[in-house]
């Protein structure tokens, strides 16, 4: 793996240079480097669309998706090379140019997050029991809701559950909703769960033999729904990064065509 | 000498429901059916003999079984009847002519074989040719003697072999001799080559539901087979063994009459498998899953070759076994220490235990035929440097983590060949694969992404085309069969009837029924979807292989042979 990333870097490092070099000879005989380089930028960023086209395209047979995983990083890291040298290391200064500058930056710090958050975050969910696929984690949620609803409603009647219930009302239920402390699981922080764990212990004084036993499986409810819930922060962060990366590198784009139109509009495009 | 256990199914019932043959035999084998007059010429072959057609029920008549599952099929001299790296799960029975059964220590020869009957006017000019044309003569001659080996069954199916010429191992096979037996059974490698020995060979080509259905219904067919199985399977366990590559086939066949040829398991064993994972034996007890093979601290008294199946090797420790690899096809055990022993006239004990994983056919070569084979060449096991020689080296997955191996034995996940092994270090649960793998299955995914964990290694339901694929066994069309030549398990559609057999047989849980439509779009004479058995077949016929893996944008997925422990460790680290 560690050699994988020295060529890769390697490669994308003597294509950048060459690129860089033939850009300086276009200097060199008095032409505006800025348009060869906005050309090589434009293809870069074009490139990269190739990416999330041969994902849905499974059946042709263009190559294992890894390695465009991979050309799509490495090109990254040239294209944003690129856009330093492009715009002169400067801000920009109207605002299309400022909008394009913004969802640049926001596709690459994007893309660098997303890169780190796949390698990162799978090592991270094999943590817990058991893995559960994202989309099935409403089911599993609502699941646990009922079953900690039947308990508690099954324990009124028949033991003294006022506290169980009181508790129930104030705080498991809205536990059990939805998902709760997405950020608290992000940071691998054990607080929320500690919290409602001994809010729930310190019932257990109150209870008699039958509630003692409600207690317990309602514990262990509160503990898999806290696992659900560290699956999906988790998970669920997999996905949203792409939410950013994807509409901002499309709005680059369509920001980028018309820079290009406008640019030859107003220059003699040599 | 041969003994064992029989090759029992595992199964009590009929192996295929009453009435289901008609579903087969709508697409006959041949181009059509075999005439009645060609089925009887074919039923006075000796194998059929004692087979009584009344024991047969009214839907699944003796001839017609004949008639439809199995055709004639017509060689010249030198024409392949099937290559040793082919898969097979026919039988053949020759009818006229004869042909000539070869192992790859002769494939320059079977070059020449291949050849020759078409181009002997220029060969005939080169000598080296002339000697091969000489050898056809000569077991030619051999054919038309009465076969008087102690292998033979009594029947004519004489085992294979040849010794006229002690320097080839080809073997000539005339009228009415049986071959392709030991594959059929076990839907394995072929093994050896087999080509037309003359002109106008006719041979009977029987496939495994008939090969199934008559096994089940004739006893006397049955013990034929199995005896017949037992001695073509010792022969070619021997020849295919690397040790004995320096020895002429008389010599073999020496070494093949002193070992015993044994089989442990059933044929059939994943159903107790599954029934073992659904209730384990609270005792632990595992001698009715993995048969004794050889107990720890026995009396070494002979080595042991492991045929077919797979042989955990373990080593008691306080009251459980501790697993130290596992053995398959080809592999020796205690070959090492037989010899120490007899060159410094010590006597050895079996450092390990040996179990069968389910079903392996091993054979005993015993301390006299070492001896004699040392004493014919004192290295002839290559002083030790053999690699198969070195003792328990041959033992697999001594590399691997303690509880990779166990996981991997105890799962029976060694039987996997190209088992889809996911990182989920590494998954992002994108589900690109199964993306990948819908759209070039009509859009249904043939694998699902979930199964057996151990750490960050995820086997997933996916069809790992088994060395040992016990889901072709109780097949009742054959829908499920082997690639011929690339060995992938792969079902074909048009003649699955979604019986479900081979999705309860799957000790993995990796073929499911789903409903599908016909091919052409419509929902068949039914007017309703039918049920079909899914499962990953390698994308099969597409160059680029599995979708699946060429999909992964993370590198997660892996098809990894774990029979081949080496190979996984190694891809294992290449991943870290």
């Amino acid at each position: 793996m560690i050699w994988r990333i020295v060529r890769n870097g390697a490669i994308a490092s003597i294509v950048a240079g060459v690129l860089y070099a033939i850009v300086l000879l276009y200097d060199t005989a008095l032409r505006d480097p800025r348009l060869l380089d906005g050309w090589i930028l434009f293809s870069a960023i074009a490139f990269q669309l190739f990416f999330s086209w041969r994902r849905k395209l499974p059946k042709l047979r263009l190559g294992h998706v890894t390695g465009w995983m991979q050309a799509h990083i490495y090109c990254g890291y040239v294209t944003a090379a690129f856009f330093a040298v492009h715009t002169q290391f400067t801000l920009p200064d109207t605002k299309l140019e400022w909008s394009m500058w913004f969802l640049f930056i926001l596709v690459v710090v994007s893309g660098v997050v997303g890169a780190f958050l796949t390698r990162s975050i799978p090592a991270r969910l094999q943590t817990k029991s058991r893995l559960v696929a994202i989309e099935n984690i409403p089911a599993l949620q609502a699941q646990l809701a009922r079953e900690v609803d039947d308990l508690v409603i099954g324990s009124v009647g028949e033991i003294r559950a006022s506290a169980l219930t009181g508790c129930y009302a104030q705080t498991l239920h809205g536990f059990f909703r939805k998902p709760r402390n997405i950020l608290a699981h992000l940071q691998q922080s054990q607080r929320p769960l500690r919290t409602i764990c001994d809010e729930l212990d310190s019932l257990d004084r109150y209870l008699d033999k039958p509630g003692k036993e409600t207690l317990r499986s309602i514990r262990s409810c509160i503990v898999a729904k806290d696992d659900l819930d560290y699956q999906y922060a988790h998970q669920g962060l997999l996905v949203a990064w792409l939410f950013i990366h994807i509409p901002a590198a499309y709005g680059m784009i369509a920001l980028s065509v018309v820079h290009v139109a406008t640019v030859y509009a107003y220059t003699s495009g040599v | 000498m041969l003994s064992g256990g029989s090759l029992a199914l595992g199964r009590s019932e009929p192996p295929a429901k009453i009435g289901m043959e008609q579903h087969r035999w709508k697409t006959p084998f041949g181009p059509t059916p075999i005439s009645p007059a060609a089925v009887s010429r074919i039923v006075s072959s000796p194998i059929f003999d004692g087979i009584e057609p009344e024991d047969f029920p009214d839907d699944l008549p003796f001839t017609e079984i004949i008639a439809r599952d199995g055709r004639i099929i017509r060689f010249d001299q030198g024409d392949q009847i099937f290559s040793e790296r082919d898969y097979g799960d026919s039988m053949f029975i020759v009818l006229r002519g004869h042909v000539e059964s070869m192992t790859s220590s002769d494939d320059s020869s079977r070059a020449r074989f291949a050849t020759f009957g078409r181009e002997n006017s220029w060969l005939q000019s080169i000598p080296i040719f002339n000697d091969v044309r000489q050898s056809i003569e000569a077991m030619t001659a051999v054919m038309s003697r009465k076969p008087t080996s102690p292998h033979d069954t009594g029947t004519g199916e004489k085992a294979a072999e040849n010794s006229s010429n002690p320097d080839r191992s080809a073997t000539t096979l005339g009228k009415h001799e049986v071959f392709g037996v030991s594959s059929a059974l076990r839907r394995s490698l072929r093994g050896h080559t087999v080509v037309a020995g003359a002109d106008n060979t006719f041979v009977f080509e029987l496939r495994w539901p008939g090969v199934r259905d008559l096994r089940f219904w004739s006893t006397d067919f049955r013990t034929r087979m199995d005896a017949l199985y037992q001695v073509q399977s010792c022969i070619h366990g021997l020849r295919r063994c690397s040790l004995f590559n320096r020895i002429d086939h008389s010599t073999l066949r020496k070494v093949a009459e002193q070992s015993v040829f044994e089989t442990y398991g059933e044929l059939g064993w994943s159903h107790r498998f599954q029934r073992h994972v659904a209730n384990p034996p609270s005792d632990g007890d595992s001698d009715n899953l993995e048969p004794t093979i050889s107990g720890q601290g026995e009396y070494l008294q002979e080595c042991i070759l492991v045929c077919s199946g797979f042989v955990r090797v373990s080593h008691k420790i306080d009251d459980g076994e501790l697993t130290l690899g596992f053995l398959t096809s080809g592999d020796f055990f205690g070959l090492e220490q037989l010899i120490a022993g007899i060159r410094f006239g010590e006597s050895q004990r079996f450092e390990y235990g040996l179990r069968a994983c389910g079903y392996a056919d091993v054979i005993r070569i015993p301390q006299q035929a070492v001896e004699f084979l040392l004493k014919m060449d004192r290295d002839m096991f290559g002083d030790h440097d053999h690699p198969n020689a070195k003792g328990y080296s041959a033992v697999r997955g001594i590399g691997l983590p303690q509880s990779l191996l166990d996981f991997i034995v105890d799962n029976r996940f060694l039987n996997g060949t190209s088992a889809m092994v996911i990182d989920t270090d590494r998954c992002v649960n994108c589900d690109d694969c199964v993306r990948a793998c819908a759209a070039t299955h009509d859009n249904i995914p043939r694998f699902v992404r979930q199964g057996k964990t151990h750490h960050n290694l995820m086997v997933a339901n996916a069809c790992m085309h088994c060395t040992d694929p016990v889901c072709m066994i109780d097949c009742p069309t054959g829908a499920i069969q082997r690639h011929t030549s690339s060995g992938n398990v792969v079902i074909d559609n048009t003649t699955c009837i979604g019986c479900g057999a081979c999705a309860s047989a799957c000790p993995y849980g990796n073929i499911r029924m789903e409903a599908t439509f016909s091919p052409a779009g419509d929902s068949g004479e039914s007017g309703l979807e039918r049920l079909t058995a899914i499962k990953c077949d390698l994308c099969q016929g597409q160059s680029s292989g599995p979708a699946c893996k060429r999909a992964c944008p993370h590198d997660a997925i892996m098809r990894i042979d774990l029979s081949n422990a080496e190979k996984f460790s190694n891809k294992l680290q290449v991943a870290r």
